[in-house]
């Protein structure tokens, strides 16, 4: 009961329909030579190995060596072996000896290998739910208005 | 922990199948599940099954039946299966059967399938410019 309770509406994947579809299918890949200027929405995983300006909401989001991104990630699991300047939020947040994140990551359960590069806070999901409304459950809808404007501000700033 | 975080890695990276470029690093795939709000741009190949709403710019772009495109794409040479609204541009143009392109197609080799929708102009190029977006 208490789990249940404490657990943010719509991060469970079978509350997803696109995502139950694809579920064990194969994931989006940003590639190296990637770069995308704008945000990314995504029901099932991505992974990226490229450079992403802008945000990132799946459901499973891996930042590859190598890869860069600059603006926030929410998801429901980050794994993080590049380089992330942003906000990161998910219930589990793994972060590799490779990372380099400058932000804060709000998280339920985290991993840090030893030698990974953290410059921010790391804060508990429920301790932040428990301060202000909760983010994650804008996750899967994905308002384009709302993407809209931060594109142009991740536009601008490039 | 940490090594199932690099297998998930390898996922992509030794996929196996019907790919046509075997430098991987190169390769993008946008899945059916993804939507970009915003440009992409590459000097490799993308795969758009998903949507964008954007701008694409990529050596080679393939445009799959479930794919879509709110912008216009710039390329050396376009396959375009899906959807795309917005002026297409690449030396080398095809429609699948299954494509659905409104806006003015740029091409110095254009080739339409039977059963492709296409509604604007198609003008001809002497040769379509572009320039490589990391410099290489």
């Amino acid at each position: 009961m208490f789990t249940q309770g404490s657990k943010p509406p719509g991060t469970e994947a079978q509350t997803d329909p696109a995502g139950a579809g694809r579920r064990g299918g194969e994931p989006s890949v940003i590639s190296a030579e990637l770069k995308v200027i704008g945000d990314l929405h995504c029901a099932g995983d991505i992974q990226i190995k490229g450079t992403v300006e802008g945000d990132i909401k799946s459901r499973s989001v891996t930042v590859g060596e190598g890869a860069h991104v600059q603006g926030s990630i929410y998801g429901d699991s980050v794994h993080v072996s590049g380089s992330v300047k942003g906000y990161i939020e998910a219930p589990t947040v793994t972060v590799a000896k490779t990372a380099k994140i400058l932000g804060d990551i709000v998280h339920e359960s985290l991993a840090v290998e030893a030698g990974a590069f953290i410059e921010g806070q790391c804060r508990r999901l429920d301790t932040k739910k428990a301060d202000e409304k909760p983010g994650v459950s804008a996750l899967k809808t994905g308002a384009p208005g709302e993407a809209g404007a931060t594109v142009k501000r991740a536009a601008g700033g490039s | 922990m940490f090594r199932n975080t690099n297998a998930a890695l390898d996922i992509g990276a030794g996929r196996s199948g019907s790919d046509p470029w075997p430098g991987r690093a190169r390769h993008t795939v946008i899945r059916d599940d993804l939507t970009i709000i915003g440009d992409l741009l590459t000097d490799g190949h993308i795969e758009v099954d998903g949507r964008v709403i954007g701008n694409v710019n990529g050596r080679t772009v393939t445009v799959g039946e479930n794919g879509q495109v709110e912008g216009s794409i710039l390329a050396q040479s376009i396959t375009i299966h899906g959807t795309v609204a917005g002026p297409v541009q690449a030396n080398q143009v095809r429609l699948g059967k299954s494509a659905r392109v409104i806006g003015n197609i740029f091409h110095n080799e254009l080739t339409i399938e039977p059963g492709a929708y296409h509604e604007g102009r198609r003008p001809w190029r002497p040769q379509i410019e572009r320039k490589p977006i990391f410099g290489q």
